[in-house]
Formats: structure tokens, C-alpha cells, sequence
């Protein structure tokens, strides 16, 4: 009865298994121990580097230091990683200076090579370093890598072609931003609000007005970086052709001059309620106090999201300080939203402008 | 003979359980091993200074407050000094019966607001909007008591911004966390929740709701505490993020988007588990629409969480979460095997029932039949030791795995000794600690099962401040 | 309190700023320009140096910092008598209007976004110590 159980081939099973975990228990117990003692050393070594270096780089945002040492490969990441940080914490001529110290010191070099033989994590430094030189030799190196299918690696290499040479890229940055979805909205825009709107806006105006729908959605978000009087006549027509209620959300939402008045005070009646929410909220902008009573009808509205947001509106509009008889009227208790000073009025309206993002999007799925 | 063979049978299925269990979280090791590494490399430029571009994603974080008063406004000030570029702090006094609200009054300076907001969700009633006028982002509502789902809802209700963060009055989070967290919902649209990491912060330097400095606990039950969490968040949800099965968001910290929130319901009233549910039921109801959606994990922003440090507590901590999981997951029995369910259906729900939820059945059991197959002599001694032996060594390694993955990404504790003595507690745990944490938990399972509705325990503090964290966890 | 400008003695600078990099850089030019520099690197640290050291001669504070934020320090500076006086400089990484809005109102002289200009920057501190010149 005892072999029936204990003779068993589990029991040679359970035998392997102990020995194998005891064995790889003692190979990770060696590995993390060597991992920790290569941590220290690695600590070591990267305090020392910075003593030569930390001072340097701070030296040369004042005045160039007349002894630039090389920069040994085995630093180059350490030293991609502070240069880098150095550089993107300061502007103007002492950047210039970052860069000839980079160049002097051989690191101009080190990124080249790293850009094709590196890790993941190696290349993503040296694209960034190749971009904050606007090293020009890079071009089309990074422009290959721009295409690549990671989409960290492809972006960072999009905006280091930006850096070296923005109304180059500009153009390739717009359509590749158009066809990956994997690209993050927030860094395109990032980037292109960072590349400046005297760039950025007329390659926008001009893929807009040859976009179809589904890829104007998406320029018209990226529209809030570019100048407005240059955007908006694309942007007016659009709001009159388009049958896409996306599209029209997103017009309505850039709205900032009272011309199409009259267009977005009949989208307030608008049989799909996204558009009524973006209309109201136009209105709140751009409209005068004439719409008050056309706002108060809003508040009726069916759906919760437009009553809230012509509450909003319609306190932006008379400063909460709507006319008595106006508030008696007012729905529910949204009466006590519009004697609110609101928040917003102190902090920039940006909240507003990105649930204008969120919203919409979600409700027209 | 008739015994015999029975032994032999039930020998037969612990042993392949054992097999099953093992391989399980083997993979989910190796696939967080790739995630780490990969994650990490992909993230080396984010360390670079940031510039704000007003392109990012609003936060609002919820942090209700029950009987907190001794520590709701150090925990508050923390939680207002978190660098992030535009967030607002609502904090949802859930009828608290002591003096948290005139607290909050008297340290932020807070002044009734009504504000009205009908909320699309259900909750019990508000009795007041209170504004702090030294912090334009500060907001506290008063509320009737209903419990921590209730008060999360009323929180998704006033929520100004389309990300909400679900956070426990009494953890710290790191200042950088929700700048790490907010990170899914812009690479990826489809994210809908994203969960960050939870730590034991026992036996670190803390200072007016600041971690000054990370350290090792005296205390032994939060020394095994420290292995478990590692074990759970690196390789226990890292695992299960690349295949979209992420099914446990810790409570104490998650990034939800609140549209999908509200659609599925908010939180469920009436549950233990209420931030465990949501997600699982999160995934049922996405997967059911046959809406494209993504729930992530990610492994570098950190909340810090006071684990307890006796053992009454922990095991009334342990009892709840092993309710609530049993609730979590029977509450939403139709994701398993569902048509459209994916990994997280079909990987992950199985599992989950398999090996965490009857794991305490088969864990105690499992060890009761040993030993009683030992006595009556169906397994000899040294077999026993055998596989004693495999059951401990596997368990070893598991847990290094997790020590592995801490070195290979934050090696948060810097000292050699440290480590030392954390190789120490991997071995120690399977003496014990594991066996009971299996009964405690075989507890839960069966409060659950005799539907005993468990409190909203309140659990005994061993500092200022603490926090009940789900874990899930094997023993 | 005294006058730092005749006495002969090198000025000080408070530093108040948690980005390590940063706080070398603005350290090492305001050494190279023979300032003393006193560096807190969170927001109590600075409440302390506040408490513990002498007015220095100009004050560089970061607007966002751990306990207390930039805004909040500017407020227990001014209510504290021998600091009424110090010129504060802000560093702010937000180029948010309303924020350093509500600082220049809480008292702070001037400020500066990063990413800054290292040139300007020094010229700017020498304006605001000399604000008689």
C-alpha cells in the first residue's frame, strides 16, 4: 500500500522539482546579489562622472570652458542622459554651447553610432540626443527610423527631425500623425505646439482642406496650436459642408469669433446632442447676451450633459449675473450654477478645452 | 484498498493542481519579466524635464474619508503637493462620525458652496459642497454615510475632469505617480483603467504624509507583507497587463476614465471588494458591448500603504479580501467563457477562480490529506518530505522571481543587508505564514458561501494611518 | 538688518528647488558669480532655512515643490518682518498665467519659466537686488 502511493512517478516529479528549485533558487539568490553589486559599482562609477561633468555642462551655460574632455562609450548613455536634461531645462545661446560641447567631446559621434547598433533604450537617447544637436548628418537616418513600426521609437525619431529642421519635416510629421493611431495625440500636439504656430499652421490649414472627414477630426484637434485667423476659414467651411457630427463637434469647439453666429445658435437645436452640448458651449464664447433666452431653452434640454454645460455658458456669458427674471425661469435648482463665479474664470480655461476632447468623442461612438 | 485508492486519487489531483499552479504563475513571470524590461527601456526619455504643453489629461482624484480625522488633512496637504500639471482633489466625507469634516474646515478653510451638480449616478444624499479658498483645487462634499462604494459614486459625480484616481485617504503616493499613471490613457484612447503599484511603507521614514525614505519594518508580519505585495504587483498584475486581463486594480490607487465608469454603473454598493468589482465587471461589460477597450498596469508609479502589523488585523483584512473577491467574481460569472471574452475571459476569470479563489480549499485540505495520508500510512515519511520539499522550493522561487523583477526595476531598498534579509523572509514565509494565510482566507471563502454580509470593518490602526489594499495573493 | 551690499561679505541666494540638475546649475553660476548659496530642496526645508538663517539677498524659488508649494512660501515669507523685504524670484515650470499670477500677488517680484535662459536669468537676478539702481 505504501509503494502504491509513494513509488509513484510523482514522487520522482516532486524530487526533480525540489532539486530544480533549489538550484535555480540559488542561481537567483547569486544573480540578484550580482545585480546589486553591479548596481553599486554602476553608482559609483556614475558619482564620479558626474563631478567631471555636472560642472562642465553648468559652466558652459554661461561661457564655453576652454577644456572639453572625450567622452569615453561606456559614459555615452550617462552622459546623453544629463546633456540631455541640461539641455531641455534651458533655452537660447547656452543650448548652442551644450551642443559644441558635445561635439567637441566626441558624443555627436557616440549618438551616430548608437542610433543603429543600440538597445531600445539606447537608440530612444541617441535620437533625442541627434534632435537636441540638430544634427543635420542624421537626417536620414532618423527620418528611416520615423517610419519604424515602436511607436516611441518612430516618434521620438519624428520629433528630433522637427528639431533639426521643422518646415522639412513638418509636412511628414502632419501625414504620419494622420495615419498612426499609435502615435499619442497629446505628444503630436505637444510637439507641434512646441515647434510654434508660425510653423505649424499653415501645413494644418492646408491638409484640412483636403482631408475627408475622419482624418479632419483629428487636424481640427490638433487646430487649437495653430493661429486661429489662419485656421478658421477652413475651419468655417467645414462646419457648413461636413455631414459628420464628429466633425462638427470639433469645429463648433474651435469657435472663437462671432462670424458663423447665426450656424451655431440653430446647432443649438441640433437633433444629436454632442453637437447641442458643442453648440452651447460656442455660444458661451462667442455669443452675445442675446442668447441668453436661447441658453435658458438649452437648459431644458434632454439630455443631461447640454443642460449642465448651457448652465455653464449662460453664467460666462452674464458674468454670473443673470438677469432676475431670466432665473426664475431656469429649470430645476441649475438656477444656483449660474449666480456661481466660477472657477474657471482663474484657471485659464484649458479644463474646458480638453473635455471638449474627451466628451464628444466618447458620446458620438 | 478502498482508501487506497481514494488517497491515491485525491494525491493525484493536488499533485496536478500543484503542476497547474506553478506553470501559471511561471508564465505570468516570464511575460512580466519581458513587460519590465521592455517598459523600462521604452521609457528612458520620460525622466528627461518636463514641459507642460496643456495637452494633458485633467485628473480629479476622489478620496474619501471616513472617521479620518487624525490624519485626513496631513494625507490631504500630501496629496496637494503631487507634481502634476492640472488636477483637483475631491475628497467625499462619508458621514463620518467624528470631527473629520470641521477638521478639514478649520485646516483648509473650506466654505459651503452649494453647488448644484445632479450626479448621474445613484447615491445617498449630499448635505453640502465645501470650497477651501487657499486651495482653488480642493473640494470636500459632505454626504449622508453609505459606505466607501457610495462615497467613490458621489465622488465620480462631482468629479470636474474626464480621469478620475480613486485613492485611500491615508496612502502617499509618490509625487510623480499620477504623471506614470496617466501615461496608458495617452499612448493608448482605447484605455479605460490603468492601476499603479501599491507598497508597504512599515519601516519607512515618513514625515506629515511624505515618504522621507524607504526602509525595512522590524515588525516580522509586515516583513512578509513586503515579499507578498512584490509578488502581487510585479508579477501578479505585469503578468496579465500585455494580454488585457489586468482583472484587480488596487483601491488604494487607480486611474479610471469616468464616462466608462458611469456607464457601467459606478461602484457597486454593497460590496466588499468595490474596487476589485468594478474592474471585473468593467471587462464583463466591455467585452459584452464587444467594445474595443484597455485596462493596463503599470509598474512604476508607486502608492505607499501601511499594511497591518498584527495578526487580528490582518486576518480581518484577509477574510475581506477573499470575500471580495468571491464576490467580484460572482457577480460577474458571465465574463467567464464568454464568446467575446478574450483573456481576460478565458485566461484570466478561470484562473482567477481556480487558483486564487479555491486555492485556500486545496491549499488546507490539500495539507490536512497529507498529513492524515502520512498517519495512516498511504504516504511514507520520506515522501512527504519530498514533497514538502518541491511545494517549498517552487514557492522559493517564485517569490525571487518577484525579488528579481524589484532589482531589475526600482530596487527600492538600497542596502545590501536589506536584500539579505529579504531572501531571509522568501524562505521563511513558507513556514507557516503561507499555511495560515491560506486558512484566513479558506475563512472568507466560507463567509462568503454562508452569505455573511461583512462589515465595513474598521480596521485597528498601528500608526496614523494605514490602508486596506487588495492584494491578490496565493499562499 | 544689515546691508549686504557694503558689508563686504559675499550676498546669499536661497535657493528653494527639488530638481537636483537645476539646483546644481543655478548654484554653480551663482557661485561663479561669487553669491553664497543656501539650497533647500523642499518647500520645508525652506520654512526652516526661513526660521534659521539671515535675510539673504534675493530668493529663487521653484513653484512646484514637495510639502509646500512655491505660492505658500511667498505667503510665510512675507509675514515674517526681517523677510518682508527680500526680493523673491520665481522658477516656474508651469507656463500657466494664473499661477504665477496668484504668486506675484501673494508678493513675489519677478519670475522666470523653464526652460530659462541661463544670460538672462543672471541678468535679472542683478536687476532685482538692485532695485534702487
Amino acid at each position: 500500500m505504501v509503494s502504491a502511493l509513494s513509488s509513484d512517478i510523482t514522487l520522482r516529479l516532486a524530487l526533480w522539482a525540489g532539486l530544480a528549485s533549489v538550484a535555480t533558487s540559488l542561481f537567483l539568490v547569486m544573480l540578484i546579489l550580482c545585480m546589486r553589486g553591479a548596481l553599486l559599482i554602476r553608482t559609483r562609477h556614475h558619482a564620479r562622472f558626474l563631478t567631471v561633468w555636472r560642472p562642465l555642462l553648468a559652466e558652459c551655460l554661461l561661457a564655453l570652458p576652454p577644456d572639453i574632455p572625450r567622452v569615453p562609450a561606456r559614459e555615452a548613455i550617462a552622459f546623453f542622459n544629463l546633456w540631455n536634461y541640461v539641455h531641455e531645462s534651458v533655452r537660447g545661446e547656452a543650448r548652442e554651447r551644450l551642443n559644441t560641447v558635445a561635439r567637441q567631446s566626441g558624443a555627436d559621434a557616440l549618438a551616430v553610432t548608437l542610433l543603429e547598433t543600440g538597445r531600445l533604450d539606447e537608440r530612444l537617447m541617441a535620437i533625442a540626443t541627434l534632435g537636441s544637436l540638430g544634427e543635420k548628418s542624421a537626417w536620414s537616418a532618423l527620418s528611416r527610423i520615423a517610419a519604424h513600426e515602436h511607436p516611441i521609437l518612430s516618434f521620438t525619431a519624428a520629433r528630433a527631425l522637427m528639431q533639426i529642421n521643422p518646415e522639412g519635416s513638418i509636412g511628414l510629421v502632419i501625414s504620419s500623425a494622420l495615419v498612426r493611431p499609435d502615435w499619442p495625440f497629446s505628444k503630436v500636439a505637444a510637439l507641434l505646439k512646441e515647434t510654434g504656430a508660425d510653423i505649424v499652421s499653415r501645413p494644418l490649414v492646408h491638409a484640412l482642406w483636403e482631408a475627408d472627414d475622419r482624418k479632419s477630426v483629428l487636424l481640427l484637434r490638433y487646430m487649437k496650436v495653430a493661429h486661429y485667423t489662419l485656421a478658421a476659414p477652413s475651419i468655417r467651411k467645414r462646419l457648413h459642408v461636413t455631414e459628420s457630427v464628429e466633425v462638427l463637434c470639433a469645429c463648433l469647439s474651435l469657435l472663437e469669433d462671432p462670424v458663423e453666429l447665426e450656424a451655431v445658435r440653430e446647432f443649438v437645436r441640433h437633433p444629436v446632442w454632442a453637437v447641442r452640448v458643442q453648440a452651447v458651449r460656442a455660444l458661451g464664447r462667442i455669443g452675445s447676451t442675446a442668447d441668453a433666452r436661447l441658453l435658458l431653452e438649452a437648459m431644458g434640454d434632454a439630455e443631461w450633459w447640454v443642460r449642465h454645460r448651457a448652465g455653464e455658458a449662460l453664467a460666462l456669458l452674464t458674468g454670473g449675473s443673470l438677469p432676475r427674471h431670466l432665473l426664475v425661469e431656469t429649470p430645476e435648482d441649475y438656477g444656483r450654477i449660474l449666480t456661481l463665479p466660477l472657477r474657471r474664470e482663474q484657471s485659464t480655461g484649458s479644463e474646458e478645452e480638453r473635455e471638449a476632447e474627451w466628451v464628444p468623442e466618447r458620446l458620438a461612438a | 484498498m478502498g482508501h487506497a485508492l481514494f488517497a491515491l486519487l485525491i494525491q493525484r489531483l493536488i499533485f496536478f493542481y500543484f503542476i497547474g499552479i506553478n506553470l501559471g504563475y511561471f508564465s505570468l513571470n516570464v511575460i512580466s519579466l519581458f513587460s519590465i524590461m521592455r517598459y523600462t527601456r521604452e521609457r528612458v526619455l520620460n525622466k528627461l524635464p518636463l514641459v507642460y504643453s496643456g495637452f494633458e489629461l485633467p485628473i480629479s482624484l476622489l478620496v474619501p474619508a471616513y472617521n479620518e480625522e487624525a490624519n485626513v488633512s496631513e494625507s490631504l496637504r500630501s496629496l496637494l503637493q503631487l507634481s502634476y500639471s492640472e488636477y483637483e482633489v475631491v475628497v467625499v466625507n462619508d458621514g463620518s462620525k467624528d470631527k473629520t469634516l470641521e477638521v478639514l474646515k478649520a485646516d483648509f478653510g473650506l466654505v459651503l458652496y452649494a453647488e448644484s451638480i445632479p450626479g448621474q449616478l445613484e447615491t445617498k444624499a449630499v448635505r453640502g459642497v465645501y470650497h477651501a479658498l487657499e486651495y482653488p483645487n480642493l473640494r470636500v462634499i459632505d454626504k449622508m454615510n453609505g459606505g466607501k462604494a457610495d462615497a467613490l459614486n458621489v465622488g465620480i459625480n462631482y468629479a470636474r475632469y474626464p480621469l478620475f484616481c480613486s485613492i485611500d485617504a491615508d496612502s502617499m503616493l509618490q509625487r510623480d505617480s499620477l504623471q506614470l499613471l496617466v501615461q496608458p490613457f495617452l499612448e493608448d484612447p482605447k484605455t479605460v483603467a490603468a492601476g499603479g503599484t501599491v507598497r508597504v511603507a512599515n519601516g519607512c521614514q515618513v514625515q506629515g504624509g511624505f515618504l522621507i525614505k524607504s526602509g525595512l519594518p522590524k515588525n516580522f508580519l509586515a516583513l512578509f507583507q513586503i515579499v507578498e505585495y512584490l509578488r502581487a504587483f510585479l508579477f501578479g498584475r505585469m503578468g496579465w497587463s500585455p494580454m488585457n486581463a489586468v482583472l484587480i486594480i488596487s483601491g488604494a490607487f487607480g486611474l479610471f476614465r469616468k464616462d466608462t465608469v458611469i456607464a457601467a454603473g459606478g461602484y457597486r454598493h454593497g460590496t466588499i471588494g468595490e474596487d476589485m468589482e468594478l474592474v471585473v465587471r468593467l471587462h464583463r461589460t466591455l467585452r459584452e458591448a464587444g467594445t474595443q477597450y484597455r485596462i493596463t498596469y503599470v509598474p512604476d508609479p508607486i502608492c505607499w500603504t501601511e499594511a497591518p502589523e498584527d495578526w487580528k488585523t490582518l486576518k480581518n483584512q484577509r477574510v475581506r479580501w477573499h470575500q471580495g473577491l468571491s464576490q467580484s467574481l460572482t457577480l460577474n460569472w458571465s465574463l467567464l467563457f464568454h464568446r467575446r471574452g478574450g483573456a481576460a475571459g478565458w485566461v484570466a476569470f478561470p484562473f482567477m477562480i481556480v487558483f486564487e479563489w479555491l486555492n485556500p480549499v486545496i491549499e488546507v485540505f490539500g495539507t490536512l490529506f497529507m498529513l492524515w495520508a502520512a498517519i495512516c500510512g498511504y504516504i511514507s515519511l520520506p515522501a512527504l518530505g519530498l514533497f514538502l520539499f518541491a511545494a517549498i522550493g517552487v514557492g522559493v522561487v517564485l517569490s525571487l522571481n518577484a525579488l528579481l523583477l524589484e532589482e531589475m526595476t526600482f530596487h527600492a531598498y538600497p542596502k545590501m543587508r536589506q536584500v539579505l534579509l529579504l531572501f531571509l523572509i522568501v524562505l521563511a514565509e513558507n513556514f507557516g505564514y503561507r499555511q495560515i494565510n491560506a486558512y484566513w482566507r479558506l475563512i472568507g471563502l466560507w463567509r462568503f458561501a454562508a452569505r455573511r454580509e461583512a462589515k465595513w470593518g474598521e480596521m485597528k490602526r498601528t500608526a496614523s494611518w494605514h490602508s486596506p489594499v487588495k492584494v491578490e495573493e496565493r499562499g | 538688518m544689515m546691508n549686504l551690499e557694503n558689508s563686504g561679505v559675499e550676498p546669499t541666494v536661497l535657493i528653494v528647488e527639488d530638481d537636483e540638475e537645476i539646483a546644481y546649475v543655478l548654484r554653480f553660476m551663482l557661485e561663479r558669480e561669487h553669491f553664497r548659496v543656501v539650497h533647500a530642496a523642499d518647500g520645508r526645508e525652506a520654512l526652516a532655512q526661513i526660521y534659521r538663517m539671515d535675510p539673504p539677498a534675493l530668493v529663487l524659488l521653484d513653484l512646484m515643490l514637495p510639502y509646500f508649494d512655491g505660492i505658500q512660501i511667498v505667503g510665510m515669507l512675507r509675514n515674517n518682518p526681517a523677510w518682508r523685504t527680500v526680493p523673491v524670484m520665481l522658477l516656474t515650470a508651469r507656463a500657466q498665467a494664473a499661477t504665477v499670477a496668484r504668486a506675484l500677488d501673494a508678493g513675489a517680484d519677478d519670475y522666470i519659466t523653464k526652460p530659462f535662459q541661463p544670460v538672462e536669468l543672471m541678468a535679472r537676478i542683478r536687476r532685482v537686488m538692485r532695485p534702487a539702481a
